[in-house]
């Protein structure tokens, strides 16, 4: 009786394992070379933006440094990333500074068994400026084209206090109007 | 002044002429304002339908679809949102609200929307405008209804009548539930958006209308009454699209990160407003299809106009030697053809406009039956004006060309014509 409980709880706790496997998550999010998405927010005197480009914009691969010359090019192009005030130029009236940057990436992992999907990496970053002058943050220009020559084109969510909007900046229309 | 007055006479002396290119430009005018109107007046419309919601949630579509079923109810879902999923939702602690919607049912052509209290008490339309009940108050049992302004205007309702609510969202539903019938509690303001064409019932009232339905048959073995269905379990097991409100704007993209990246179930959440872009950057070509396709209307109204002129022309040279036999120089023949073309392009125009308001006032009710589209009736924008004034300059610039052959004319032909 007591060993047929505890036969119970091995299998009840095993099949859960199994099942917890058997709920593989096979969601993909998409990852377009070139592309890229940012998300702007102005609220009150914060000016928040997220940014999620593939590697490959970054760095030109998408695998872990495998030399050291891999491994200098990645270091390069996240501290290029973490300068935030130099990839985004907020109105210059607005006096808006940087005060927080965060990057996330599979390739930055010191781990091996990182989840690179697909064999596909990106860059998430977010920055966060507070801005001394919010009324007078009229626009946002991007020189993240220019740095990061790879990306063409970046999709745009924002949210401003006039509403909620879209759009798409490309390398020869890299300023985003926030009004 | 008196070179108008002959002007204008010589125009009533070919009124039939004149008056057919008067109409055809005066329906080019027409139609280049009225898709400018609806360019900007449904764009107006679709943006001032929703406000305040920071993200909508449903099945995993696009944003562009999942904006069109829920808010303005065009098109159907690809699925739905199952009730745990909304709940971890609602009690995310980004969260400060959500309406959860469920769609799927109509009545006499109207659509039955499921939505708790929440509605009435977060639900924004136009500048951040929250709904305002007319009569009565929102629903407080399952069998309570509170109806949009234009469902009770168009179907003559009052506060508690007893209404039928049907499955499906046919107009002529085959079979009705006359035994589950819903009481009118509320009836909103109107708004202007399509809530004013929405019958609203409690979520627990939907699952009421099903009740006893099997395999999407009535089940007639087993009918339920009012007061059994009242005690049923009525929890709904899924929704359509839940709108939701956060504590910080600045949450909305890691919400919508969560959302997007919710392992238990494909779900999708959109910014409405990017939505909305989204929407209108895909229209855009088509947009300018129409506009282009207007301005042609126009130019072949206005080079109608010239060819009517100048065929008159040999006609009319016995007109200009008269009237340079009375005095009248080269120069002042030639201000008289410019006036035609200038009285001709501005009778049009005030045609145009007129047509056009009638035309709305004709449309705009059907337009918002069939599409929800709210088009107001405003006087004509700037921008309306400028296109007037465009069309009314090219069409003296157009007018040139007769008038310069006249002058040519009266020039060489001085008082003898030989024709």
């Amino acid at each position: 009786m007591r060993y047929s409980k505890i036969t119970l709880l091995l299998l009840l706790t095993f099949g859960m394992v199994l099942s917890v496997h058997s709920e593989e998550n096979r969601q993909h999010g998409v990852h377009e070379h070139g592309g890229g998405q940012l998300n702007v927010v102005v609220e009150k005197n914060t000016l928040m933006m997220d940014l999620s480009i593939p590697a490959m914009n970054v760095v030109g691969f998408e695998h872990p440094a495998r030399n050291d010359d891999e491994q200098k090019q990645l270091e390069h192009s996240s501290d290029l990333l973490r300068d935030g005030s130099r990839i985004f130029m907020p109105s210059p009236s607005a006096k808006c500074v940087l005060e927080q940057v965060k990057i996330e990436s599979a390739l930055l992992e010191t781990h091996a068994n990182h989840d690179a999907e697909e064999g596909h990496a990106d860059f998430d970053v977010s920055y966060l400026f507070a801005c001394a002058e919010p009324m007078q943050l009229k626009s946002l220009t991007l020189t993240l084209f220019k740095m990061f020559p790879l990306t063409e084109h970046l999709q745009v969510q924002m949210i401003t206090p006039a509403g909620q909007t879209g759009t798409e900046l490309e390398s020869d229309n890299p300023i985003l109007n926030l009004q | 002044m008196h070179i108008l007055m002959l002007a204008f006479k010589s125009i009533v002396n070919r009124k039939f002429t004149i008056a057919l290119t008067v109409f055809s430009i005066a329906l080019s005018i027409m139609l280049l304002l009225g898709v400018e109107r609806i360019r900007n007046d449904a764009r107006e419309s679709f943006a001032s339908t929703i406000s305040g919601t920071d993200l909508i949630i449903g099945a995993r579509s696009g944003p562009v679809q999942l904006l069109l079923y829920s808010v303005f109810r065009i098109g159907n879902p690809t699925n739905n949102v199952s009730w745990k999923s909304y709940e971890e939702i609602k009690d995310h602690r980004l969260v400060a609200w959500t309406i959860p919607f469920s769609l799927g049912d109509s009545h006499q052509g109207f659509r039955v929307l499921g939505t708790n209290l929440d509605y009435f008490n977060h639900y924004q339309y136009g500048d951040q405008q929250p709904l305002e009940f007319s009569q009565g108050k929102p629903f407080s049992t399952v069998y309570h209804a509170v109806v949009g302004a234009d469902v009770a205007k168009e179907l003559g309702y009052s506060l508690e009548q007893e209404i039928v609510l049907a499955h499906g969202t046919g107009k002529v539903s085959f079979v009705q539930h006359a035994d589950k019938p819903f009481r009118i509690v509320g009836i909103l303001r109107k708004t202007g958006t399509p809530v004013d064409r929405t019958v609203h019932v409690s979520l627990e009232g939907i699952e009421a209308i099903h009740v006893g339905w099997k395999d999407g048959a009535l089940d007639l073995k087993q009918p339920k009454t009012v007061d059994k269905t009242s005690l049923l379990d009525l929890q709904p097991k899924t929704i359509t699209a839940v709108l939701v409100g956060l504590k910080s704007r600045l949450a909305v993209f890691r919400v919508q990160r969560y959302i997007n990246e919710y392992p238990k179930e494909p779900l999708l959440a959109a910014l409405p407003g990017v939505a909305l872009q989204e929407l209108w950057d895909t229209m855009a070509i088509a947009q300018q299809a129409l506009l282009a396709i207007s301005i042609l209307v126009v130019l072949v109204g206005i080079s109608g106009m010239a060819t009517a002129i100048l065929t008159s022309l040999n006609e009319r040279r016995r007109e200009m030697a008269v009237l340079r036999s009375v005095g009248a120089r080269p120069w002042h023949i030639f201000v008289l053809f410019m006036g035609e073309a200038g009285a001709v392009m501005t009778i049009a125009s005030v045609t145009g406009v007129a047509a056009l308001y009638l035309a709305q006032l004709i449309a705009r009710p059907i337009i918002q039956t069939q599409l929800g589209l709210f088009l107001p009736i405003h006087p004509p924008s700037s921008h309306e004006l400028f296109l007037l004034a465009a069309a009314i300059g090219t069409g003296l610039l157009v007018g040139l060309i007769p008038a310069y052959r006249a002058y040519r004319y009266s020039l060489a032909d001085g008082m003898t014509i030989r024709l």
